[in-house]
């Protein structure tokens, strides 16, 4: 009888079984890289060129030497830009970027949903024309425009850039707002409350986990984005280009030996894997995206 | 007695005359009083209120339109003048119309050589691979970490975990791993290889690998999160009618967020010709042509040079694969909608 029922029962997880079996196994594969990584990164160059997987004493010089050994000559040669500097060039355009982005797509979508306003439709239609109607190979004609508007190869360029309304975000944040009670904002009004008010004080805090999500989100995103400052900012390394060419263009780069570069990756990885620890919850929100209708 | 009548009349009088001023002393003091009134309680109509509304929703609309006009309506405008041009660059003279030239030299490239007939079935392997085996997958992840079976919250954490590192160093550890570490291991047990990721045949593999292992991160959190969405007595009466997972999965999950999936699956087909496939942060501007893929091409030519040399054939390429994909990206939407169950809860 326990047999039978055992049967039954392993009949009916053998799905789950087989989705945890291949969970597993990619667990593995992730560790195993994330376990290399960190390995290399502690060996000292002879040691790994001897054996690059087999064991050998920790090397943590990797880590100080790469703040030296990873830099950039940008501004044709005029001007040497190390680690420390291009960390908080990624800070500048990561933060500037998420918050214009964040900020402005939360606004326009707060407006549509809850403002009856014959602009909504136009507003909304053009955010899901510009995810349903694909416009291909527009980077040339971008750079030709962030030239004209003297945006080309500056700091805050690439922020004046993304603070857009379009994209995926939009639809995350008007779904929001649509869910949220319009008896809050009528309350608000009724007690004297003016538009901006309304929108600063009441409306926003209680949608305050969803933009702390997005602005994380997008935070992460630009932090590790390598091909806009890589094109945009090109006298402006942040880590991500730094690393790039750290590690595809050594000659480019100083001295990388592949435990210097382990070192550099790791560099540019821990400070979001802190992030990561400490706002895990928030990293994986609820994110909700309905249809697209319209 | 007249004389005492005639002073009662003055007395009358007077008293009337006192009272006319105070009863014109007390109506300014009204009016005043009613004036301060309205002045410290606004009174609001619906219309000023509508007034302000507008003023409000148009000053913070403004901006983020014109945005929209120059970033998007203006580049895409530019993109389509600037494939009917050449570029020159010498006295003074940067651009020069050619009328189709541009389009006469893709279709010459890709009807007599090999290289752009092998980026179409490239950006065409990444898309249906993620498709059949990307997408799945993080479904079934995405049901077994709302069903909150064993670890789930941990896998979690370890499928979101590629979304979190810059695909700069994914890359360098995939390729050392797979190239360095997997050739090493398999030497120690004797095993001669070569390196995946140096080697033509097998650096396709290798790299759709590398791209559906990176690609569940935000998927997993979006599926998931649509699923939370489902009301628990739709689940409660089909455990309680012994409904299996799977049959769940495919007969209440799926239709519950076909929504969601749907949005996704367009915007999956949006980029096949954009999709770089991680191929820049793999390989630099070296990949070999048996993985180059079209959004890879025209990254390259952007990004090559120091000149805008390439930019007229680069937006030539992408006004094609606009045309080729709006009917296509349509059709999709059609067919989705089509088969949409379109449940409502």
């Amino acid at each position: 009888m326990r047999r039978k029922k055992f049967k039954i029962q392993s009949k009916n997880y053998l799905f789950m079984g087989i989705v945890l079996a291949v969970l597993i196994a990619y667990t593995i594969f992730m560790f195993s890289i994330l376990f290399f990584t960190v390995a290399t990164s502690l060996k000292f160059n002879p040691d790994y060129l001897i054996d690059p997987i087999g064991f050998s004493p920790l090397y943590f010089q990797n880590y100080k030497n790469a703040f030296s050994a990873f830099y950039q000559i940008v501004k044709n040669g005029k001007q040497v830009v190390y680690l420390g500097d291009m960390l908080l060039y990624s800070l500048i355009y990561a933060l500037s970027c998420a918050l214009g982005h964040m900020i402005v797509t939360s606004v326009m979508s707060y407006l549509v949903a809850k403002y009856k306003v014959w602009l909504n439709k136009f507003i909304y239609t053009t955010v899901i024309i510009a995810m349903v109607l694909p416009v291909v190979g527009a980077l040339p004609s971008q750079i030709q425009m962030a030239k004209a508007f003297g945006l080309y190869n500056t700091l805050f360029g690439p922020c004046v850039m993304q603070s857009s309304y379009l994209g995926m975000y939009f639809l995350v944040f008007y779904a929001t707002f649509k869910g949220l009670s319009d008896e809050y904002i009528e309350a608000a009004t009724i007690d004297g409350a003016g538009q901006f008010t309304v929108m600063l004080k009441i409306v926003f805090p209680l949608v305050k986990t969803s933009m702390f999500a997005v602005f994380v989100l997008l935070f992460i995103g630009y932090w590790n984005d390598y091909s806009t400052p890589l094109i945009y900012m090109f006298d402006y390394p942040t880590a991500a280009v730094g690393l790039f060419n750290f590690v595809y263009n050594p000659s480019q780069a100083g001295t990388a030996t592949i435990p210097l570069r382990m070192a550099g990756c790791m560099i540019l990885f821990l400070p979001i894997f802190l992030l990561f620890i400490f706002f895990k919850d928030i990293f994986m929100g609820n994110l909700t995206v309905g249809g697209l209708k319209g | 007695m007249k004389r005492q009548k005639n002073s009662g009349d003055v007395q009358t009088k007077f008293e009337l005359f006192l009272s006319r001023i105070s009863d014109y002393f007390y109506n300014i003091s009204v009016k005043l009083h009613s004036k301060k009134k309205n002045k410290g309680e606004k009174t609001v109509s619906m219309a000023s209120n509508r007034k302000k509304q507008l003023v409000f929703y148009f000053s913070l609309v403004a901006l983020p339109i014109i945005h929209y006009l120059i970033f998007y309506v203006g580049v895409n405008i530019n993109s389509i003048l600037l494939a009917f041009k050449e570029y020159v660059g010498v006295n003074g003279v940067v651009y020069r119309p050619v009328g189709f030239a541009n389009f006469e030299r893709f279709f010459q490239e890709f009807f007599h050589g090999q290289m752009l007939k092998q980026m179409l079935v490239n950006s065409l392997t990444f898309y249906f691979v993620g498709l059949i085996v990307g997408l799945p997958l993080a479904l079934f992840f995405s049901f077994y970490i709302y069903k909150k079976y064993f670890l789930s919250e941990f896998f979690r954490v370890v499928l979101f975990f590629p979304s979190i590192i810059s695909s700069v160093v994914t890359a360098f550890m995939y390729l050392f791993m797979v190239d360095v570490g997997l050739v090493e291991i398999m030497a120690k047990f004797g095993v001669e290889m070569l390196p995946p990721l140096g080697e033509p045949e097998m650096r396709m593999p290798a790299v759709l690998f590398y791209n559906v292992m990176m690609s569940f991160g935000t998927n997993i959190i979006m599926y998931s999160s649509a699923m939370t969405r489902i009301p628990v007595s739709v689940v409660e009466y089909a455990a309680i009618d012994g409904v299996k997972p799977f049959k769940e999965f495919v007969s209440i999950t799926i239709p519950l967020i076909f929504d969601t999936m749907s949005t996704f699956l367009i915007v999956g087909v949006t980029g096949i010709f954009t999709n770089q496939a991680h191929l820049y942060a793999l390989f630099a501007k070296s990949a070999g042509i048996e993985v180059q893929t079209f959004g890879y091409y025209t990254f390259l030519l952007t990004n090559l040079g120091v000149t805008e040399i390439e930019f007229p054939y680069a937006a030539t390429l992408g006004i094609i694969f606009t045309l080729i994909l709006v009917p296509l990206t349509m059709f999709v939407r059609w067919l989705l909608a089509k088969i949409n169950p379109d449940v409502q809860y």
